[in-house]
């Protein structure tokens, strides 16, 4: 038994000393293959958020155009339908459906922005297309439709009395005496097959392999929630999920295709 | 290069000299005149829920769960063999344990109130209060070590397994293993996985009319699901719908529900979610639970501080603390007293006593 313990010792020794002599000559040599030809130089799509001029930071003041400070705490976008377009071909995103969430809670953060890699470094394109909700098949549809894997089975962002997915959420507080207290909230959520938003924005990508090929998509909250000075009274209308109460949810989806723009 | 690997040669070689576990002469340990034939096993999916995804690498067998049903219920898992998963998670209390805050091996106490496992297996951002463990499997590694809980050592887990009467024929079946030494952790909260994600409840109130449409809700149950779900115009938002919603009655989501006033986050007692992302932003942020059988499942929230849903409704009515990130749907409610119990009386329908006294769900060495 002892004799035939040893020798199983040896051979699994044998085996063990010839696999490292021939990984140690292997390791010597060097392999060289075709180089990617989009090796980091992808087109890139990068989303930001801002407050006007200003980029967002969560938490952090703003001025709004009422009178008053707001600060927002979260700022969530449903986007469907990526892509760019080109006369001679189109580039989608490799998600048909996604969420931009804006969560910088500080500048350099904010400036970093969310960089969405699409799988191409060459073409020429005039047109960013993109739907901020989701179309009226999809949206007919509910969480529990959807496999607990896929972000539409998350009902963070569907909402039972819309019997529709929430395709944005703009979130914070108002300060509106003025005395450093915010002692309000505002909640705006938007849904519903009508409110569904499909934003075309021109461009002019001519992109090439080894150059930098970013496009900047920039999300505006002052022109959403206020657009050309014509603002929501927001102490007055805190919250736009009811219902039965679709106007604010309905001026916060028409601005949205003058705040979504292109740099 | 080479001389590192002549190195790592023959510290290897001095290492092998040590005796291996398996090489090691055991008598009784071959498990392979045990047949492995394992029942594949898929969840029936209830009306109005999705579909639950099940890992690939540990698909739900028959053996499987019944053997992490075993685990799940067995005091040998802790130190002094006193504590079981179950003794913190109580089917009749729809898998919590009716205290504030649970107690371990030798009575230590921690922190936070055990959470209702009934649909854990949807679960897809975190698990446990602060959403630290990602799947139920590496959920399942932690309550054994954790010292205020059964404050065991895995390697000890291991041992008493392979040493059971019963564990090695379970495991053999369920996983195939040859030899009772292959008994180890990975395959232990394998097996304890497999027998939550078949931990459902569906078949409230709320299921059999909202979901299935079967029967009618009372006038007062709609008042309550109207507030519930901010449906109407006549009636005040009582702002639950926004954080327990779907067919979990929960949106998976974390927030600070503004039960205690801090001037600065950092403060909190318990810094929930923060401790977890470091960000400054999530401290005093919890998991929004399951509303799902509120009322087998008290006390509530994550320390256990409200004894009764009335407590719970009166904090969100008018006692919320403003700190800075408290969520924005919380506001004062002024809800009046006959609003309160239409909300009360709708959160009666998400009960399920199918489901608390399910005998698949219950302890086997009762």
């Amino acid at each position: 038994m002892l004799l035939s313990q040893m020798m199983q010792c040896m051979s699994s020794k044998l085996i063990f000393v010839l696999t490292i002599l021939f990984f140690s000559f292997y390791s010597c040599t060097t392999t060289e293959g075709p180089t990617p030809v989009c090796e980091e130089s992808y087109i890139n799509v990068l989303a930001k958020a801002n407050f006007g001029d200003e980029p967002l930071v969560l938490f952090q003041n703003y001025d709004y155009p009422q009178g008053y400070k707001i600060k927002f705490s979260r700022a969530d976008f449903m986007v469907k339908g990526m892509k760019l377009s080109g006369s001679e071909s189109n580039l989608s995103y490799k998600d048909s459906v996604f969420v931009l969430q804006f969560t910088a809670t500080d500048l350099a953060k904010a400036n970093e922005g969310i960089k969405l890699e699409l799988d191409k470094c060459e073409g020429e394109f005039n047109e960013l297309i993109l739907g901020i909700g989701l179309n009226k098949e999809i949206n007919a549809k509910k969480p529990s439709d959807f496999p607990s894997s896929d972000i539409l089975s998350n009902s963070f962002y569907y909402w039972d009395a819309w019997k529709s997915y929430i395709f944005l959420k703009i979130e914070g507080k108002f300060d509106k005496d003025g005395d450093g207290i915010f002692e309000g909230s505002f909640v705006y959520h938007i849904g519903t097959d009508d409110l569904y938003r499909i934003i075309n924005l021109p461009i002019d990508l001519k992109a090439q392999p080894g150059k930098s090929n970013t496009l900047t998509l920039n999300f505006d909250l002052k022109t959403i929630l206020a657009n050309g000075g014509d603002y929501i009274d927001i102490p007055a209308n805190p919250s736009s999920h009811n219902p039965g109460d679709i106007a604010i949810a309905k001026k916060i989806a028409d601005n949205l295709l003058v705040a979504v723009s292109t740099k | 290069m080479r001389l590192l690997l002549v190195a790592v040669f023959f510290i290897s070689l001095i290492l092998s000299c040590k005796k291996d576990k398996m090489t090691e002469i055991c008598t009784d340990c071959d498990l392979t005149g045990i047949s492995f034939n394992p029942t594949p096993y898929s969840i029936t999916r209830p009306v109005g829920f999705g579909e639950m995804h099940i890992p690939a690498d540990n698909l739900l067998t028959l053996e499987g769960i019944e053997l992490g049903r075993y685990l799940f219920y067995d005091p040998i898992l802790s130190k002094d063999s006193t504590i079981s998963c179950g003794s913190c998670h109580l089917q009749e209390h729809a898998f919590t344990d009716a205290k504030a805050i649970s107690p371990g091996v030798n009575g230590a106490l921690g922190n936070r109130s055990a959470m209702s496992l009934f649909n854990v297996g949807y679960y897809n951002t975190g698990l446990f209060w602060d959403g630290r463990s990602s799947t139920l499997e590496n959920q399942a590694l932690e309550p054994i070590e954790n010292p205020l809980e059964m404050h065991e050592q895995w390697p000890n887990v291991e041992k008493k397994l392979q040493r059971s009467k019963i564990y090695p024929e379970m495991f053999r079946k369920a996983f195939g293993i040859d030899d009772k030494r292959k008994i180890t952790k990975e395959l232990a909260v394998k097996a304890l996985s497999q027998f939550q994600r078949t931990l459902l409840s569906y078949n409230s109130r709320y299921d059999q009319i909202f979901l299935r449409l079967e029967g009618f809700a009372t006038e007062q149950e709609l008042r309550g699901y109207d507030m519930y779900f901010n449906t109407s115009l006549d009636l005040p938002d009582a702002q639950c719908g926004h954080c327990h919603n779907g067919f979990l009655l929960t949106n998976n989501g974390y927030f600070n529900n503004g039960m205690d006033s801090v001037s600065n986050l950092l403060n909190y007692v318990d810094p929930g979610r923060g401790k977890i992302t470091g960000q400054y932003f999530d401290y005093g942020k919890f998991r929004a639970p399951s509303l799902r059988n509120i009322g087998f499942s008290s006390p509530y929230m994550h320390d256990g501080r409200f004894k009764t849903i009335v407590e719970v409704i009166n904090h969100y009515n008018d006692h919320v603390k403003n700190v800075t990130n408290l969520d924005p749907n919380l506001a004062i409610l002024d809800l009046t007293p006959s609003q309160k119990a239409d909300v009360i009386e709708f959160l009666k329908m998400l009960d399920d006593s199918s489901a608390i006294t399910n005998p698949v769900y219950s302890n086997p060495f009762k």
